[in-house]
C-alpha cells in the first residue's frame, strides 16, 4: 500500500499481491471461504472431461451423473454469489464393478473434471490396494495410509479392490487403514477425492461390516459389465485409435472369443481388458505375419484379419 | 452500518450513480464531509453539478453517503462510498495515488462491493475507461468474497448493448446488472441486490 503512495505499484498489483497473501493461505480458512475461492474453475477442462465421459461406450449413465456435478457445483457458486446459503458439496465415491468396466478410467477422467470445476486444485489420481495402505506392525498402517493421503491431496485417491481391506477381520490391520482413511476425509474434508472400487458383492459386504462407511460415500456408481455388442465397439475403437481396420471376419471372431472367455473365467473377466489384451496379441501376430512378406501395403499394414486371431483364443 | 463501496476505473460513472442512487432511495439531502468542511445539496442537479464531470479523477476524495433501503421488512442503513477510480498505470499525481491507498484500504476491510464498469467502453480497448487488469482483480476477488455485484454502466450510449454481452462473457458467474447511472435503468434492481445482502 506504502508502495502504492509512492508510485511504485499500480493498484491492480496490490489487489493481485493481496489476493495471492490472503486468500489461499490465510490460516485454515472457515470451508466456505475455501470452496469460494477454489472455485475459480477452468470451463475448458469441464467440457473436455465431460466430453471424454460421453464417448466411454456403455457408461451414458456416469458421464450424466458427472454433468449433474458439474451443475451442481457451478449453481452453488452462483448462489454463493447471491448470498443464498450452500451445503458443502461431498464428492467421495464407491464405485462397485468387475475388473475392466472402466472405474479407473473414469476416476482419472473425474479428477480432471473436478479440477476444471475448482472443486480439487490438481485433480491428479493415485491409484493405491490393500498392499499400499496396509502396515507389517502395529502403527505402521496409519503412517502408510497418511502417506498415500499426502499423495493425494488436492487429488483423487482411488483404492482399488478395497473390500481387501477387510479382508483379514477384526484383529487385522485393514482396519487400520479404513480408520485412518475416514479420519482423513474428516481432517481434510475437501482437500481431497476418496475413491473406493471393487466387486460389487465384496464390496457390499465390505459396506455392511463398516456401517459408518456408506454413509460418507454419497455417490455410488455401479459399471455393469459390457455386453460383447459393446466389446467389440471398444475394439473398433483401439483399433481405430492406433490406425488398424478389423474386418468383418475378426469382429465375428473377436465376439466369440470373449463370450467364451467370459464363460470360462466369471466373475474375473477382464471386460474392456481382455479386448485390449487380444487386441495386442492380435497386432503382434498380424506384424509376424507381414514381415515374412518382402512388400505390404499400406492397406495390409491396416488390415488385422481373422488369421491374427486364430489362436490368440488359447493365449 | 454496512459500507458499500463503488469502485471501478476512472470515468465510468461511480459519482453520478452515487449520487443519483443516493436520491433515488429518497435521500432528501446529500451531506458530504470533505476536508473538514461540510456540504450538502438538496437537488440530484446541484450535486451533480459541483461534483461530477467528464474528466477523468474528478473525485480526488471517498464520498461517504449515509443511505437507508426501506422494505416491507423495514430498514436496512449502508454507507455508500463513492471512490476514486483505480487504474491500470500507476498515476502520476500523488493525490490520485492517496485515494487509490484510501480506497483499497477500505476495500480490504470487507463490505459490500459495487464493481462499475463502462459498457459503451467494453469493446474498445484504447479508452482508459474501457476495462482493464484492474477490472479483471477487483472481479476475482469479488467472486471470490461475495456480496459483488457488477455494474455496466452508460447502457444508454451506443455500442453498449455489445458491451454488455462482452462483459458478461469476460467476466462470467457474478451476478450483473446493466444500468444508466444518467437515466435510472437498473436502479430498481441494484436496491433489490443490495437489499438482500444487507
Amino acid at each position: 500500500m506504502a508502495r502504492l503512495a509512492r508510485g511504485e505499484l499500480a493498484s491492480h498489483q496490490v489487489l493481485a499481491a493481496w489476493q495471492e497473501r490472503h486468500l489461499p493461505t490465510a490460516g485454515e480458512p472457515r470451508r466456505e471461504e475455501r470452496q469460494a475461492e477454489t472455485s475459480s474453475g477452468d470451463p475448458a477442462l469441464v467440457e473436455g472431461a465431460l466430453q471424454e465421459l460421453r464417448k466411454l461406450t456403455g457408461l451414458r449413465e456416469v458421464a450424466e451423473l458427472a454433468r449433474e456435478m458439474a451443475a451442481l457445483v457451478e449453481v452453488q457458486r452462483r448462489r454463493r454469489a447471491h448470498g443464498l446459503r450452500v451445503e458443502p458439496l461431498v464428492f467421495h465415491m464407491v464405485f462397485t464393478g468387475n475388473p475392466g468396466t472402466g472405474k479407473t478410467t473414469v476416476a482419472r477422467i473425474l479428477g480432471r473434471l473436478f479440477k476444471g470445476l475448482g472443486v480439487l486444485p490438481q485433480g491428479h489420481l493415485v491409484e493405491v490396494e490393500r498392499a499400499d495402505l496396509v502396515g507389517e506392525y502395529i502403527g505402521h498402517t496409519a503412517q502408510k495410509t497418511r502417506e498415500q493421503v499426502k499423495k493425494a491431496m488436492g487429488g483423487v485417491l482411488f483404492v482399488d479392490e478395497a473390500y481387501a481391506l477387510a479382508r483379514g477381520g477384526e484383529k487385522d490391520f485393514g482396519k487400520e487403514a479404513v480408520d485412518t482413511l475416514v479420519k482423513a476425509m474428516e481432517d481434510h474434508r475437501d482437500q481431497f477425492v476418496l475413491i473406493l472400487a471393487g466387486y460389487r458383492v465384496e464390496m457390499e459386504l465390505f459396506l455392511r461390516m463398516n456401517p459408518g462407511l456408506r454413509s460418507r460415500f454419497p455417490i455410488q456408481i455401479d459399471f455393469p459389465d459390457y455386453t460383447i455388442e459393446e466389446l467389440l465397439e471398444i475394439a473398433r475403437g483401439m483399433a481405430a485409435q492406433r490406425q488398424y481396420r478389423l474386418s468383418p471376419g475378426v469382429q465375428r471372431r473377436l465376439a466369440r472369443m470373449l463370450e467364451e472367455r467370459r464363460l470360462l473365467r466369471g466373475q474375473t473377466f477382464g471386460n474392456a481388458r481382455e479386448v485390449r489384451n487380444l487386441m495386442e496379441a492380435g497386432i503382434r501376430r498380424q506384424a509376424v505375419r507381414l514381415v515374412r512378406q518382402e512388400r505390404t501395403s499400406r492397406e495390409e499394414l491396416m488390415l488385422l484379419t481373422a488369421e491374427d486371431f486364430l489362436e490368440a483364443g488359447t493365449g | 452500518m454496512t459500507s458499500c463501496l463503488v469502485l471501478g476505473k476512472p470515468n465510468v460513472g461511480k459519482t453520478l450513480f452515487s449520487l443519483r442512487f443516493a436520491f433515488f432511495l429518497g435521500a432528501e439531502t446529500v451531506r458530504l464531509a470533505r476536508a473538514g468542511e461540510e456540504a450538502h445539496w438538496t437537488s440530484v442537479e446541484a450535486a451533480v453539478r459541483e461534483l461530477v464531470s467528464d474528466r477523468p479523477h474528478q473525485t480526488l476524495e471517498l464520498q461517504r453517503l449515509s443511505l437507508e433501503i426501506r422494505g416491507r421488512k423495514g430498514t436496512r442503513r449502508l454507507e455508500l462510498v463513492d471512490t476514486g477510480g483505480l487504474t491500470d498505470e500507476i498515476p502520476p499525481a500523488p493525490e490520485v495515488r492517496q485515494v487509490q491507498v484510501e480506497t483499497l484500504g477500505l476495500l480490504l476491510k470487507g463490505g459490500l462491493l459495487l464493481h462499475m464498469v463502462d459498457a459503451s467502453a467494453v469493446g474498445r480497448p484504447g479508452l482508459p475507461e474501457a476495462p482493464g487488469e484492474v477490472d479483471l482483480q477487483l472481479y476475482h476477488l469479488g467472486r471470490a468474497r461475495g456480496g459483488y455485484l457488477l455494474l455496466a454502466n452508460k447502457m444508454d450510449r451506443e455500442g453498449a448493448a455489445d458491451g454488455l454481452r462482452e462483459a458478461r462473457r469476460r467476466f462470467p458467474g457474478v451476478p450483473l446488472i446493466p444500468i444508466s447511472a444518467r437515466t435510472g435503468l437498473g436502479f430498481k434492481e441494484v436496491k433489490r441486490h443490495l437489499r438482500r445482502h444487507l
